[in-house]
């Protein structure tokens, strides 16, 4: 469980807080109820702790049984109102005017009305849309959503802002922009995922940026709902990135590559594979198998695989046995007897995948070699035999 | 009856304002950790975002884990255990099972139930019991079996770091069930904050009065019979109370056994898990924190409140006693082993406060409340100790128990919610009551055998009878 700082300081406040009351309250109690009317100090104390305790379980108990019974009476009301309100807007929505109705609705029921409008948005699209987002507005959902995403509870702030990336930007454009400077990540997270859902011209490149400066899990989750702007965003967004040349972007970018799989014209991935971060070139190596191929491919992985960080040279084993450049085989011997076992492990694989020569040399290495390089070169052999077809993973 | 001599009196002053202040100490802390653990656990669930965990399923970016479950004698429950932790989702798993020398069936109904023959996998350099082989399965599946020589839990997870391949491992009971997400929600953390967390765990739960099929549990229940019903109120007492609290301090001592994430090269590093405690899980949390401190070096060790792993606990007092037994045991071990960090300012929170609260209240904690008990009752006999105060004392102490365990039921009942019909809160709340009069009184007793077992050096772990999933739950 990993908190922001706010959220951290909010927590420590309201603990101290309670603490505070709890003591205040048994104190209170103490001094001016019971001390005045007991004879023994310890006694009117001890009372005014038991008494204090019995309150606080008494309130929990009610609390918590009318929290429940309460969720159950709303779950029923919800099961019986719906379908009506549900009908009066799929009329709304499809040309008939119901706005008396719904509003007559809303009075008794402003939950289930706001709960089913926002269910008709998510699937409705076009004028029905429009429609409904008019009726929003009409019903003042549109105002309470825009001051809910001022609250300082985080979950109505998320919800205030998905609901409003449903309406077209007229009505909520001004709030998703702030909501996209939010110095909560959980919220511009949350503000760029419903704008992918209703994606307006020009609003790709500042999702995409969020992607390339957020955290890892932003880039993740954005990474697969920008999927089907791939290609567009191989056109300016990314290059502009790789060009740019700054590590941690960089990286980011290549790991939306990696993320989505699919092969772009990007050859500016080649030039990274120089580049002075280790990280960035060992990402820029797994993503070569997604762009297309350049002349230089053969060079630059040799290069590599001479890399003086590990896990470059381990990511250049692999592309290595990827590509079947038959050149490398005297570096992934030196790889498959070098110290790392990882690195050792994946050089036996690939010599392996790297047709009779690298069959031979791990028939040696098995006889001959060092221990390390002798049980990887075995353990890649009894793969080869028992599944020939299997791309191994290492 | 005579008075008491001064001196007596005197003594029982003292002690009177001992008690006091221990007792006014521990409930204060407990209230904190409690109280802390509930905001905490809401600003948490705020944070949750359940659309995108969907979605990460389906990323390449997350990290590959390897699964160790160490097996010993658990031929009625394994093949039901692997078959349920095959069938996890997430998408970059493997499951490593190391049969630690047992001396049932349990390598039999492996080799048959999942078609294993022999591989050449390489192993790694951690010293272990010897390894009498390791297995794959034909079929494709992910699963690697170890057959070693009997070493204990702590060596059968050295011997899977051994083969594990994965940047991260969770070592995970062979008698546990995990949820199918579970692996997922225990993952995010180190996604969240690549580079820093070390470890997570997750929340344990009790599978007794469940039900369970083929591996899953389809039906959350409390259980019917007393003993379970108690521990599952001291589970989530510890896990949504204490837990989250230290967890938010970053002061994290525990991750428990049955289910929990590591990073591997930082468990390498730290010198894989202890093999000369039966507390290896506390010890290796411990040393973690020790070793980052000393180095200065930024991290966390983080609890996860979602994740369920599905436990057997025990139904007999019998076994209880001796998992208790051990349990404290263990702690007594992992906090004489790093004594050197108790109110050491450069181990911070750990050191400076999580470390001296289980010395206090986990570890010598019994001891006094035992003391408390017996100097109360013979202060009544010398005319020292009012009966009065004596009967308002105890009163006193069971309502901040049952307070305290409700205040769980609570918690759960407003974050978790996993308990779903009335009828299991009010007999949870029940037992949060009940378990105040005699059963906890017991456990002190207990705890305080295993401090004394602890101190001389008692080794051994004991077995748990098993009923195997299915069985368990019609039962209970």
């Amino acid at each position: 469980m990993t908190l922001e700082r706010a959220d951290r300081i909010a927590v420590l406040s309201k603990t101290l807080a309670f603490g505070m009351a709890y003591v205040l309250a048994i104190v209170s109690l103490h001094r001016f109820y019971l001390a005045p009317r007991l004879v023994s100090r310890e006694l009117s104390l001890a009372m005014s702790i038991a008494a204090v305790q019995c309150a606080t379980i008494v309130t929990l108990l009610v609390f918590s049984f009318c929290r429940k019974l309460a969720r159950q009476l709303g779950e029923s009301r919800v099961t019986r109102v719906s379908p009506a309100i549900r009908e009066f807007l799929g009329r709304h929505a499809s040309g008939t005017d119901h706005l008396t109705d719904i509003r007559d609705v809303r009075v008794a029921y402003p939950r289930e009305v706001e709960q089913c409008l926002v269910e008709f948005l998510r699937m409705v699209r076009g004028g029905g849309r429009e429609r409904l987002a008019q009726l929003a507005v009409d019903l003042l959902f549109v105002r309470q959503w825009q001051r809910q995403f001022r609250s300082g509870n985080l979950a109505r702030r998320k919800k205030a802002v998905a609901n409003l990336a449903l309406l077209p930007r007229e009505f909520a454009g001004e709030v998703l922009q702030q909501a996209m400077s939010d110095p909560d990540e959980a919220v511009r997270l949350h503000t760029a995922r419903h704008m992918v859902s209703n994606l307006q011209p020009g609003e790709l490149p500042q999702v995409f940026n969020l992607v390339v400066n957020g955290s890892l899990v932003a880039r993740m989750v954005l990474a697969e709902d920008l999927r089907p702007y791939a290609l567009e965003l191989a056109q300016e967004a990314i290059p502009a990135v790789l060009q740019g040349g700054e590590p941690r972007s960089t990286r980011a970018a290549l790991d939306v590559l990696r993320a989505w799989g699919k092969f772009l014209p990007l050859p500016q991935v080649y030039p990274l594979l120089r580049h002075p971060d280790a990280g960035v070139r060992a990402a820029a190596l797994l993503a070569l198998p997604l762009v297309p191929r350049s002349p230089q491919l053969e060079m630059e992985v040799l290069h590599a695989l001479n890399d003086p960080v590990e896990a470059v040279r381990a990511m250049a084993v692999r592309i290595a046995a990827k590509f079947g450049i038959s050149t490398a085989l005297p570096q992934l011997v030196r790889c498959l007897r070098g110290q790392d076992a990882q690195t050792a492990a994946a050089a036996a694989h690939a010599l392996a995948q790297l047709g009779a020569d690298g069959r031979h040399i791990l028939e040696q290495e098995m006889v001959m070699g060092p221990q390390t390089a002798a049980s990887a070169a075995l353990e890649a052999l009894q793969r080869l035999q028992t599944a020939p077809a299997e791309t191994v993973a290492v | 009856m005579t008075a008491p001599p001064a001196f007596v009196r005197g003594l029982y002053e003292a002690f009177e304002w001992s008690m006091i202040f221990y007792v006014s100490a521990s409930n204060a802390v407990y209230f904190f950790l409690m109280v802390l653990g509930f905001f905490a656990l809401r600003s948490h669930r705020a944070r949750q975002n359940p659309e995108a965990r969907a979605v990460l399923l389906n990323s390449p970016l997350l990290p590959e884990v390897s699964i160790i479950m160490p097996a010993h004698n658990e031929a009625l429950t394994i093949a039901q255990s692997v078959r349920s932790m095959l069938d996890l989702n997430y998408p970059h798993y493997d499951v490593i099972v190391v049969n630690d020398g047992s001396k049932d069936d349990t390598m039999r109904i492996l080799i048959d139930e999942f078609h294993l023959c022999k591989s050449t996998r390489r192993i790694g350099n951690a010293v272990t019991q010897p390894i009498r082989g390791v297995y794959r399965s034909r079929d494709p599946i992910r699963l690697t079996v170890v057959d070693k020589e009997n070493g204990g839990k702590a060596d059968a997870l050295n011997a899977g770091l051994n083969v594990a391949r994965s940047p991260l491992v969770a070592a995970v009971d062979s008698d546990s069930l995990l949820e199918e997400d579970a692996l997922l929600h225990v993952v995010e953390p180190f996604v969240e904050n690549p580079g820093k967390v070390l470890a997570t765990g997750g929340i344990i739960r009790v599978v007794n009065g469940c039900t369970v099929e083929r591996g899953r549990v389809t039906r959350i229940a409390t259980p019917s019979r007393v003993l379970p019903l108690f521990q599952t109120i001291e589970y989530l007492r510890a896990f949504l109370g204490g837990r989250v609290a230290f967890s938010f301090l970053n002061s994290l001592l525990l991750i428990s056994g049955a289910f929990g994430v590591f990073d591997r090269e930082a468990v390498l590093e730290a010198g894989g898990f202890a093999t000369s405690t039966v507390g290896e899980d506390m010890e290796l949390v411990v040393r973690m924190h020790r070793l980052c401190r000393a180095k200065k070096l930024p991290y966390l060790i983080v609890f996860v409140p979602e994740p369920v792993c599905w436990t057997e606990v025990p139904e007999s007092w019998k076994v209880l006693h001796r998992q208790r037994n051990r349990w404290q045991r263990g702690t007594v071990e992992s906090l004489m082993a790093h004594e050197k960090m108790l109110f050491h300012p450069r181990f911070g929170g750990p050191g400076s406060f999580a470390l001296p609260y289980f010395v206090v209240f986990e570890m010598l904690g019994p001891a006094i409340e035992l003391a408390g008990y017996l100097f109360t009752v013979a202060g009544i006999f010398l005319g020292v100790v009012s009966m009065k105060i004596a009967v308002l004392f105890f009163v006193v102490s069971v309502l901040f128990g049952v307070l305290l365990s409700m205040s769980a039921v609570v918690l759960e009942e407003f974050t978790m919610r996993r308990y779903p019909s009335v009828v299991d809160l009010l007999r949870l709340l029940a037992a949060a009551v009940l378990e105040n009069f005699g059963y906890r009184q017991l456990l002190t007793f207990w705890r305080l055998e295993g401090v004394w077992d602890g101190l001389r050096g008692k080794r051994g772990w004991g077995a748990m009878e098993r009923r195997g999933f299915e069985r368990n739950a019609q039962a209970a």
